[in-house]
C-alpha cells in the first residue's frame, strides 16, 4: 500500500505543470492523487457544494438579515442581532434546556438498552436471528407514525399504557396533556424507537471482538462482572463513539415525534430548539431568527460531538487536529 | 483544452448540468402560444380558450368535489387546467414562498381568510373588483348569494381578494341521552347553561363520560375556540388600536369559563387535545358536548365512526353577550403575479359559483352561497343543515385577529390556552397578563404602535 502510494504521488509531481488549476486545487486537497482521479471527485464534491455547503452558506446570511415573510420588505441585512435577540429570549433558553435534557437522557438510555440487548444476543441463543429482527422493528418505522402510534397509546381514555394503569388500580394519567409529563413521555417514545439502532452497531463491534482476551479473563477467573468492565467496555470504545455520535445528532435534530405527539404543548413544555425554529419560521414566517437558531443548533452539536470523541478516543481527536 | 481535460471534467459538467436541470421551477407556459382571442364578438367563456392555469389547493372533500367537474369548466371554456394537490400545512408553505418569490408558478391558490390581510397587504393578491364587474360570466355570478359573512372574510380594507370556497361556522354538537338525562332534555342555549350542564354530566359520569370537550392543545388551530370564547364575553381579540384585550375583565371571565369546562368537566388531558381528539371524544362517547365548525356533522352520525350516531343532535352555538365563534372560510384567490389572470378568473368563479356548489349537494356541507344553505334538501340531508344558516348568519369573521401577524398571535395565544387548560382556572390570570403583554410586545414591534 505505502509503495503504490508513493508511486502517485511521483505521478502527480510529474504532472503538475499541465494540470488545470481547479482540479490541481482539488487534487491539493487531497494528497496523492493524480489529477485524473481528482477528476473523478468533482461530481461529489459539487453535489457537496450545492446540496450542503451552499444552503449552509444561505441559511448562515439569512440568519444575518430581517427577513420576514409577513413585511413588505426585502432581506435587510442586520448582522448578528438575530442571535443576540435569541440570546435575550428566555423561550430560547428554556428550549435548550429542554434540547439538553432530550438528548441526554435518549442518548444514555439508548445506550445502555442496546448495550444489554447487545449483550444479550451476543449469547447463543436458539432463535437469535428471530429476536435480532423484532427487535429492529421500531427503528424502521416511520418517526411520525411511531409519533401518533404512541400519542394514541398515551391517550387517558382509549390507550393501551392508561388502560394498563389503571388495571393496576391507579389513576389514570394525561400523559401528554400535563406539562411535567409531556417531555419525558416523548422522550420515552424516541428511546423505543432509537433502541434498536443502538443495538445494532453494539452488537456488531461485540460480534468483532478478538476471542483471546475474554478466554484469558475466564483462566484468571474474571467474573462477568469484571469482565465487562475491563475488557469488553475499553475495547467497544470504537463501536461506543459512532453510537453516541449518532444518538446525539439524531436526538439533538428530533422535530417529527415531538410534533405529532405534543406539537411542543402543553403549553412549551415540550418545546425543543428545533421545534422552536419551526415555528419562528413557518408559523411566524420569521425566516432570519429560524435560520439563526438552525445555525446555534449546527455549532453545538458540533462542539458536542467534538468533545464526546475528545472524551471517548483522545487520540482520534488528535489526528484530526494535526 | 486538450482531450485528456476536456474527459477529465466531463463528470463534473454533466452532474453540474443535470442538477442545475432538476432546480429548475416549473414553467409550463414557456412552451405554450400567448393567446390570441381578440375579436369583441367572442364569448367571454370561450375567450381565453388555449391558456393553461396552474391551481394550488390542499386535500379536501371540498376542493376533491370541485375537481371532480374539472372537465365541465375545460369543455365549457377551452381553459386547460392543471393542479397540485397537498396536505394542508404544505399548501400554505408552498404558498407563501411562491408569493414571496414572485415566480407566478400558481395563477390560482386556496387561502386560509385569516391569510388574505397579509397577502393583500403585500401584493400578492390580485383585487377582484373589476373582474367582478367587467369579466363576469352570468350564469357562474353569485355574488348576490354568496353568505355575507363569508363574503366579508374574502376582504382586505374593503378590496376583494378571494371569492368564498368554503366556509364552516361553529354549532353544538350534543348527545340527546345525557341531555334528557341530566340537562332536562334541552340542549344549554347560554354559557351558563353549558356550564350547568357539563357539571351535572361530568358528577353523574362516574369518570367516564365528561360534560364538554374543545381544543386545548398548543397548536395553531387551537387558537379559534377560545378567541371565539372571549367575542362571547363581549370582547374581541384585539381593539381597533390593535392591543390586545386579555386582561379586560370579559376576557379573563371568558377563559375562566372556558377553562373551568375543560380542566373540571372535560376528558383528562384536555391541555393535549386538538380539534381532532375534542372530535374524537365525542364519537368515541367520552365527552357529550362539543362545539365546533359544522363540517363535523357527517363524521358524527356516521356509524362507521361515532358510536352513538343516532344520539348526536345539533344546536346553535352557545351565547354570552353574543355567540361563541369558530369562522372558517377560505377562498380562491388569483395570484398578482400570474400570467393568466383573466382565465384564472373564470375558474374562480366557476369553482365558486352556485351552479357548481350545487352539484356537490351530495358530497360536502361548507357550502358558501345561501340558496344552497337555506334550500331544504340541505337541510334535509346536512347533518346540522337545520341550525347552519342560522348559525352562519351570527358568524362574525371579525372576531378574528386577521392580521399579517396572526401566526406569532396564535403561537403566543394557543401556548398560554393549553397551560392554563393544564394547570386549571386559578392559572388564568398570570396567563392571560403574560400572553397580553407577549402580544403587545410582537405588535409593537412590527410597527403597530410605538
Amino acid at each position: 500500500m505505502e509503495k503504490s502510494a508513493d508511486v502517485r504521488i511521483d505521478h502527480s509531481l510529474a504532472a503538475r505543470a499541465t494540470r488545470p488549476q481547479p482540479l490541481k486545487r482539488l487534487a491539493g486537497a487531497f494528497p496523492g492523487l493524480v489529477d485524473w482521479e481528482a477528476g473523478f471527485l468533482l461530481p461529489a464534491v459539487m453535489t457537496m457544494l450545492l446540496l450542503v455547503i451552499f444552503p449552509t452558506l444561505f441559511a448562515l446570511y439569512i440568519s444575518l438579515t430581517r427577513w420576514n415573510l409577513t413585511e413588505a420588505e426585502t432581506r435587510t441585512f442586520i448582522g448578528l442581532a438575530n442571535y443576540l435577540n435569541l440570546l435575550r429570549e428566555l423561550r430560547f433558553w428554556e428550549a435548550l434546556g429542554r434540547t439538553a435534557a432530550f438528548m441526554t437522557v435518549s442518548t444514555l438510555a439508548t445506550l445502555a438498552l442496546g448495550m444489554v440487548l447487545a449483550l444479550l444476543l451476543n449469547r447463543p441463543l436458539p432463535v437469535k436471528n428471530l429476536f435480532r429482527t423484532l427487535l429492529i422493528v421500531p427503528m424502521i418505522i416511520t418517526p411520525v407514525v411511531v409519533g401518533l402510534t404512541w400519542r394514541f397509546m398515551y391517550n387517558p381514555e382509549l390507550g393501551m399504557i392508561n388502560y394498563l394503569i389503571s388495571e393496576l388500580g391507579f389513576e389514570k394519567i394525561a400523559f401528554l396533556g400535563k406539562t411535567a409529563t409531556s417531555l419525558p413521555a416523548v422522550i420515552l417514545t424516541d428511546i423505543w424507537q432509537y433502541t434498536p439502532f443502538a443495538l445494532l452497531i453494539l452488537l456488531a463491534g461485540l460480534e468483532s471482538l478478538p476471542n483471546e482476551p475474554f478466554e484469558a479473563a475466564q483462566l484468571d477467573g474474571a467474573s462477568e462482572w469484571q469482565t465487562f468492565w475491563g475488557i469488553t467496555l475499553p475495547m467497544m470504545k470504537g463501536p461506543l463513539l459512532v453510537a453516541v455520535l449518532f444518538r446525539v445528532m439524531f436526538s439533538f435534530n428530533t422535530f417529527d415525534t415531538i410534533y405529532v405527539m405534543t406539537g411542543g404543548g402543553p403549553g412549551r413544555s415540550s418545546e425543543t430548539l428545533i421545534m422552536y425554529a419551526y415555528r419562528l419560521g413557518f408559523e411566524q414566517w420569521h425566516m432570519g431568527e429560524s435560520a439563526a437558531i438552525a445555525l446555534i443548533m449546527l455549532v453545538l452539536v458540533t462542539l458536542v460531538s467534538r468533545a464526546i470523541v475528545r472524551a471517548l478516543m483522545p487520540e482520534v481527536e488528535g489526528n484530526n487536529g494535526r | 483544452m486538450n482531450k485528456r481535460n476536456l474527459l477529465t471534467i466531463l463528470p463534473g459538467l454533466l452532474m453540474i448540468v443535470s442538477l442545475l436541470a432538476a432546480c429548475a421551477a416549473p414553467t409550463p407556459e414557456a412552451t405554450e402560444a400567448p393567446p390570441v382571442v381578440t375579436e369583441e364578438e367572442v364569448p367571454l367563456i370561450k375567450r381565453f380558450a388555449g391558456e393553461t392555469i396552474r391551481i394550488l389547493m390542499y386535500e379536501q372533500v371540498p376542493t376533491y368535489s370541485t375537481l371532480d367537474r374539472l372537465a365541465e369548466f375545460e369543455e365549457a371554456t377551452g381553459i386547460k387546467v392543471e393542479y397540485e394537490l397537498l396536505a394542508e400545512a404544505e399548501m400554505i408553505k408552498k404558498e407563501m414562498l411562491d408569493f414571496s418569490s414572485h415566480t407566478g408558478t400558481y395563477d390560482v391558490t386556496n387561502v386560509h381568510f385569516w391569510y388574505i390581510p397579509q397577502f393583500a397587504k403585500l401584493g400578492y393578491l390580485e383585487p377582484l373588483e373589476s373582474y367582478v364587474q367587467d369579466l363576469s360570466v352570468a350564469e357562474w355570478d353569485s355574488m348576490a348569494d354568496f353568505v355575507p359573512s363569508y363574503l366579508e372574510s374574502q376582504k382586505y380594507e374593503g378590496k376583494l381578494y378571494g371569492l368564498p370556497f368554503q366556509g364552516i361556522v361553529q354549532i353544538l354538537y350534543y348527545r340527546q341521552d345525557l341531555i334528557d338525562q341530566y340537562c332536562d332534555g334541552k340542549p344549554p342555549a347560554t354559557m351558563d347553561e353549558l356550564m350547568a350542564c357539563s357539571k351535572a354530566i361530568t358528577e353523574n359520569g362516574g369518570g367516564e363520560v365528561f360534560g364538554y370537550t374543545d381544543r386545548g392543545s398548543a397548536d395553531a388551530a387551537t387558537f379559534m375556540s377560545p378567541a371565539g370564547w372571549i367575542y362571547a364575553w363581549g370582547v374581541t381579540f384585539l381593539d381597533d388600536q390593535y392591543r390586545p384585550q386579555l386582561t379586560t375583565p370579559e376576557a379573563i371571565a371568558a377563559m375562566k369559563h372556558y377553562v373551568t369546562l375543560l380542566h373540571d368537566y372535560g376528558p383528562k388531558g384536555q391541555a393535549g387535545m386538538g380539534w381532532a381528539e375534542a372530535e374524537q371524544a365525542i364519537l368515541n362517547g367520552v365527552a357529550a358536548m362539543h362545539a365546533d365548525t359544522h363540517d363535523l356533522g357527517p363524521d358524527m352520525v356516521n356509524p362507521e365512526r361515532s358510536q352513538f350516531p343516532d344520539q348526536i343532535a345539533f344546536a346553535m352555538p352557545p351565547k354570552g353577550a353574543r355567540y361563541s365563534q369558530d369562522f372558517f372560510a377560505s377562498g380562491l384567490s388569483i395570484n398578482a403575479d400570474s400570467k393568466h389572470k383573466e382565465a384564472a378568473w373564470l375558474f374562480v368563479q366557476w369553482a365558486t359559483a352556485t351552479v357548481t356548489q350545487l352539484e356537490q349537494l351530495a358530497e360536502r356541507s361548507d357550502f358558501t352561497v345561501s340558496s344552497i344553505l337555506q334550500s331544504d334538501d340541505y337541510k334535509t340531508n346536512v347533518p346540522g343543515g337545520g341550525v347552519i344558516l342560522e348559525a352562519a348568519k351570527v358568524a362574525d369573521p371579525l372576531y378574528f385577529p386577521a392580521i399579517p401577524e396572526f401566526g406569532a398571535l396564535s403561537d403566543v395565544f394557543s401556548a398560554a390556552v393549553s397551560r392554563m387548560v393544564a394547570e386549571g382556572p386559578d392559572s388564568v390570570e398570570a396567563e392571560m397578563e403574560k400572553a397580553n403583554a407577549e402580544i403587545e410586545k410582537l405588535l409593537q414591534e412590527a410597527g403597530y404602535y410605538d
